[in-house]
């Protein structure tokens, strides 16, 4: 009875991985175009999710992850335009430059905390926006770049491009959470001074995940750029890039691979058939979650149905001890 | 030199504007460690108000300030009961979070209801202007200008030589002290919200005589504001008018000389907010004693 | 072994680290003690790394410790624990052993080898039945054993306890001396900082006893527990050993005016308490700090509460004035049931509160302060002014410093404004939280010379004190606590016929 129940929630996690994998995989053949968009947009948006909540386990909140997207979706673009490079390694590329980016941004970031880091990472991306528009020779300012589309503007094959990115998220995660770095961040959060104290290297992991954080979000800015085919500053360096993941990840719930995908699907599809919907304020229902989910939901959606389980599964764990 | 001249008075009526807009943040900030982010949507509201009441009334909005102010009071602590009360205890970004989603929510009302138009007001009197040597004023700026600083007056009066605002400055010193000197510390929270939000309303007034009005004017304005209080500290308003004058004037200067610098003058006040963040780790926020 | 040769580190102005040598052997156990405020947990905080010594070394077998980050030192061999239990709050009790056994110094990537390793621990500190728990849900012994054990989990060569007794109850204090004695090996030097004397006496080879942030002597603890100049620190001694600044208090009536109808009650004590507490029970979260406890304070009546740290002194104040919401039980203030009122209404009526850590309005004025105190309590605001010449006339020092800003007078002015801050209210009551805590043996007699004319003028006090010697002399009654309850109840001049008996509780 001890080992069997979580042995049983394990081989629900697996089977229940396993099944969702093919299904993603059968999805394009299955679905219409527009239906694929909307596919397309929900792993977009995972990704981001994911890799904000990279950073945010050890401790630090970013309202800025819109600079990595745009500096992503820039280099990409230009990589390609200029330098000549294809478009898979424009993306790696501008992942890789978000990486770095973060990289040396960290040493002088991580001097602050919680409501500074987050106001500090708003005011970069802030930055980068006025520099991408001001900056006209290269960036082609207000007007923007245009880009090739991707793929040739095959859809299946950039469903798959964004289905693996997300995959190799959710793996390097899921890896991640299964070594000591997995202790070491979370002792982190709950104080760096203490966790220093029982010999971490809080200055060295929270470097590389915030380089990693930025990497990710990086690519998907570079994806995103030639998948629409066209970028801007404002529709870039949205704020509403920088925002999303925080609000999915709150939503969702934090810290959690499981949290951070239901934040991504649920909200991206409220969003999406909203927008749809409604000409103007479709955000309404975002900010209204946001209040509820803080008021009532603190630790979000995936918190309130592991917290249910658990407290169903207590029960088995006494009669079993 | 006659640029130079317009562009310091232009600079110094923003600045007008811009300090009052973040001596409504500062208080919620240095009182409750609060950093609201709906603040800027308390100017919109503001703003709107004062639009509205001049179309259906006529009446000239400044003569409005004193009605807007008394309304977003009201809807200030409101707001503070409801949602910002309740998580005053909880880790800090949760209430940053709160807030953010309370300015999207107002946002989107907005939008929603007046959708994303630029909407100016214009009054009977809006052309008449006096010169001062070269230099041209517009009336109805210039009122409006006087307009912020008589609020900022009356909220400095308010904050130093009465008795409720020696129990602001205690509580944000204090707060146990403070209910040890007998000090409701939650009813000077919730009245310090509901003031910061008719500041608000007042300012808002002021952006729809100096700007436009639309959805998103907050938002603009509250990034500009936040960079003041970080660059002006908590200590004194003398801090935040200074600062003020920084970032209003720097942006007004390099709009004027720096070529197509009204788009590079947008990132003076993110800039500001970069480097004072770094350079001062622990903030202008922690420095009282310069003063 | 661990080397600390001239360590200072000073904190705006104050030296709270002054010069500080000493060395932790292999195989020893040093004990670091000292009142309050003398500098220990600084020094504590130097050796790890956390804060960075303004000069001096510490070096461990001869490698320099100095300037490397605390991570960098915890993995060279040095673990610590932390006084206020600082767990990983988000992670479960063998997850947070686990965590440090994967960062120490034998650094290892083998989740599996260090979970073995951690359940080994959970298993000697017989926390079993409770590995999978969070923090939040344990008692506070057995928060101090996963401390305990998350620091030996990483294999120190020098192991830092940092007041690992404080807040224990008698049976849990031996448990736990018995923990550090097993602890206790040739490959492993024990540096402790720690109150409960007997502990110390018992446990330590060595002790180095710290004033004011610096050493004031070392020694085995023999020759410390003879040498004068620590009984003077711990007792107030050398001020006077007979008792007889007693005498000012009846003296000395100064003209500091009570409310209303305070001096000339004729009412015994015993017949009407100004405060009455029946059953009160407190605490923080899960943990109950205050098991229903009872006290009196009667007309006019200086009681003191007695006891070693984390007793449950303060959450009885902070019980009281509404700081903190009792779990059960009742306070009657002159016969008005005040349980349940906020702090501020509580204040109104008369109750004053001097806090812990003096709490002053750091940024404002000494004037401001002290008018604060008046400011919200009808009774007192109309003769302000009248009453702040009275307290000047009390503290002469601070009618010097009227228009200094507070956070800059020293520590013995600062608890002056805090004490005549809550005067400035007209209470009936005044509840004093440590006044004495990190000052001065001159200061200490000061401030007690007050305490007795502010009786004197009518006002009852109830006073919370760590120096036991001087919490005699002053009081009229003595409650001591032990572990969240009252163990004895007497009058002072009997318990000062009987000095010694108190040692049974950890006491002098």
């Amino acid at each position: 009875m001890t080992s069997s129940a979580p042995a049983r929630w394990r081989f629900l996690g697996t089977a229940t991985g396993i099944i969702a994998v093919a299904a993603l995989a059968a999805l394009p053949f299955l679905v219409d175009a527009y239906m694929l968009h909307w596919a397309i947009t929900v792993l977009k948006f995972a990704v981001l999710t994911l890799a904000w909540d990279i950073l945010a386990r050890t401790g630090q909140v970013s309202f800025g992850h819109a600079a990595f997207f745009g500096l992503g979706a820039y280099v990409a673009v230009l990589a390609s335009s200029t330098l000549g490079l294809g478009q898979i390694l424009s993306m790696l590329v501008a992942g890789v430059v978000a990486a770095g980016l973060a990289t040396c941004l960290s040493a002088l970031f991580f001097r602050v905390r919680g409501i500074y880091f987050a106001i500090l990472t708003l005011a970069f991306a802030e930055v980068l926006k006025v520099c991408a528009t001001m900056l006209t020779g290269m960036t082609g300012g207000a007007m923007g770049l245009s880009a090739r589309p991707l793929f040739g503007g095959d859809a299946v094959k950039s469903y798959f491009f964004i289905l693996i990115l997300a995959l190799f998220t959710i793996a390097t995660m899921w890896l991640l959470s299964r070594t000591r770095y997995h202790f070491g961040i979370t002792a982190m959060r709950s104080s760096p001074e203490v966790a220093a104290a029982f010999g971490i290297p809080v200055v060295p992991i929270r470097t590389i995940a915030y380089s990693v954080s930025a990497g990710l979000t990086g690519v998907v800015g570079a994806f995103y750029a030639f998948y629409t085919t066209y970028i801007n500053p404002e529709s870039a360096f949205d704020v509403a890039i920088s925002v999303a993941p925080v609000i999915m990840s709150i939503f969702g719930g934090l810290y959690s691979i499981a949290g951070g995908i239901i934040g991504a699907v649920t909200l991206t599809l409220l969003q999406e058939y909203l927008r749809t919907t409604f000409e103007y304020g479709s955000l309404i229902v975002y900010g209204l979650l946001l209040i509820v989910s803080i008021l009532f939901m603190p630790k979000g959606v995936w918190g309130l149905v592991s917290g249910l389980a658990s407290r169903q599964r207590s029960p088995a764990r006494e009669v079993a001890s | 030199m006659e640029m130079f001249i317009q562009a310091t008075v232009n600079g110094i009526i923003t600045a007008g504007l811009y300090a009052l807009v973040a001596y409504g943040l500062l208080i919620v900030l240095g009182i409750m460690n609060v950093v609201n982010f709906a603040h800027g949507e308390f100017v919109m509201i503001g703003a709107y108000f004062s639009y509205w009441a001049f179309i259906a009334t006529g009446v000239d909005p400044l003569l409005l300030a004193l009605p807007v102010a008394l309304a977003m009071f009201l809807c200030g602590m409101a707001i503070y009961k409801f949602t910002v009360g309740p998580v005053l205890r909880e880790p800090s970004i949760n209430q940053l979070v709160l807030t953010f989603g309370i300015s999207l929510t107002l946002q989107n009302v907005a939008l929603l209801l007046w959708n994303a138009d630029l909407r100016s007001i214009s009054v009977p009197y809006a052309d008449v202007s006096f010169s001062i040597g070269s230099i041209n004023l517009g009336v109805f700026r210039v009122a409006a200008f006087l307009l912020a600083c008589l609020s900022i007056g009356i909220l400095q009066f308010t904050t130093h030589y009465t008795r409720f605002g020696k129990a602001m400055q205690a509580v944000s010193q204090n707060k146990t002290a403070s209910s040890l000197v007998g000090i409701n510390v939650n009813s000077v929270h919730l009245l310090t919200f509901g003031a910061a939000a008719a500041t608000a309303g007042v300012a808002g007034v002021v952006v729809s005589v100096l700007m436009y009005t639309f959805p998103t004017v907050g938002a603009h304005l509250i990034l500009k504001a936040f960079a003041i209080v970080i660059l002006g500290g908590l200590g004194s308003i003398l801090g935040t008018i200074i600062a003020s004058l920084v970032l209003a004037l720097s942006e007004s200067y390099v709009g004027t000389y720096v070529p197509s610098g009204s788009g590079w003058a947008e990132g003076v006040s993110f800039l500001l907010i970069i480097a004072v963040l770094i350079m001062r780790p622990q903030g202008l926020f922690g420095v009282r004693d310069h003063d | 072994m661990l080397r600390i040769r001239n360590l200072s580190k000073s904190f705006g102005g104050v030296r709270a680290v002054d010069n500080v040598s000493f060395d932790v052997p292999l195989g020893a156990i040093v004990a670091l003690i000292g009142p309050n405020g003398a500098g220990k947990t600084s020094t504590f905080n130097l050796i790890s790394g956390l804060l960075p010594p303004d000069s001096g070394s510490v070096t461990l077998f001869d490698k320099p410790l100095t300037g490397k980050s605390p991570d960098e030192i915890c993995r060279a061999g040095v673990a610590r624990t932390f006084q206020i239990s600082q767990l990983f709050e988000t992670l479960s009790i063998r997850e947070n052993i686990q965590t440090a056994a994967l960062f120490g110094r034998s650094t290892r990537d083998d989740v599996q080898a260090a979970a073995r390793r951690s359940d080994e621990l959970v298993e000697a500190f017989d926390l079993g039945s409770h590995a999978n728990a969070l923090p939040k849900d344990l008692t506070f012994a057995q928060r101090r054993n996963v401390e305990i054990a998350r620091a030996l989990v990483m294999d120190p060569q020098i192991l830092l306890l940092d007041e690992v007794l404080a807040g224990l109850t008698a049976s849990e204090i031996e448990e736990a001396i018995a923990i550090v004695e097993r602890v206790k090996s040739p490959t492993v030097g024990i540096l402790l900082v720690e109150h409960q004397m007997r502990a110390v006496m018992r446990l330590a080879d060595s002790v180095v006893v710290m004033m004011n942030g610096g050493v004031l002597m070392q020694g085995s603890p023999e020759e410390v527990r003879k040498h004068p100049k620590v009984l003077s620190a711990y007792l107030g001694e050398e001020i006077d050993a007979s008792g007889s600044h007693i005498a000012t208090r009846s003296e000395e009536a100064l003209s500091l005016n009570s409310t209303a109808d305070g001096g000339g009650r004729s009412v015994s004590a015993a017949a009407e308490p100004v405060l009455s507490i029946r059953n009160l029970s407190a605490g923080y979260g899960p943990l109950t700090a205050l098991h229903g406890i009872d006290i009196d304070v009667g007309d006019n009546e200086l009681v003191a509460l007695i006891g070693s740290n984390g007793m449950g002194k303060s959450t009885t104040l902070k019980a009281i004035s509404g700081l903190l919401v009792p779990l059960a039980g009742k306070v009657h203030f002159e016969g008005r049931d005040v349980t349940h009122l906020p702090a501020h209404s509580i204040v109104r009526l008369g109750l004053g509160q001097v806090p812990e850590g003096r709490q002053l309005f750091q940024y404002m004025s000494v004037e401001d302060n002290l008018m604060l105190g008046a400011a919200f309590v009808a009774q007192a605001w109309g003769a302000r002014r009248e009453r702040l010449d009275e307290i000047f006339a009390l503290f002469p020092r601070l009618a010097e410093r009227r228009s200094q800003r507070a956070g800059s007078l020293s520590g013995g002015e600062q608890q002056m404004v805090a004490i005549g801050r809550a005067l400035m209210a007209r209470p009936r009551l005044l509840m004093l939280d440590e006044p004495t805590i990190g000052l001065a043996p001159i200061v200490v007699a000061e401030t007690f010379e007050a305490i007795s004319r502010i009786k004197a003028a009518g006002v009852s006090v109830l006073l919370v004190e760590q120096n036991v010697g001087w919490a005699l002399r002053v009081a009229d009654r003595v409650y001591v606590m032990e572990s969240g309850k009252i163990v004895l109840a007497e009058k002072a001049e009997n318990l000062w016929a009987n000095r010694e008996f108190l040692q049974s509780f950890g006491l002098g």
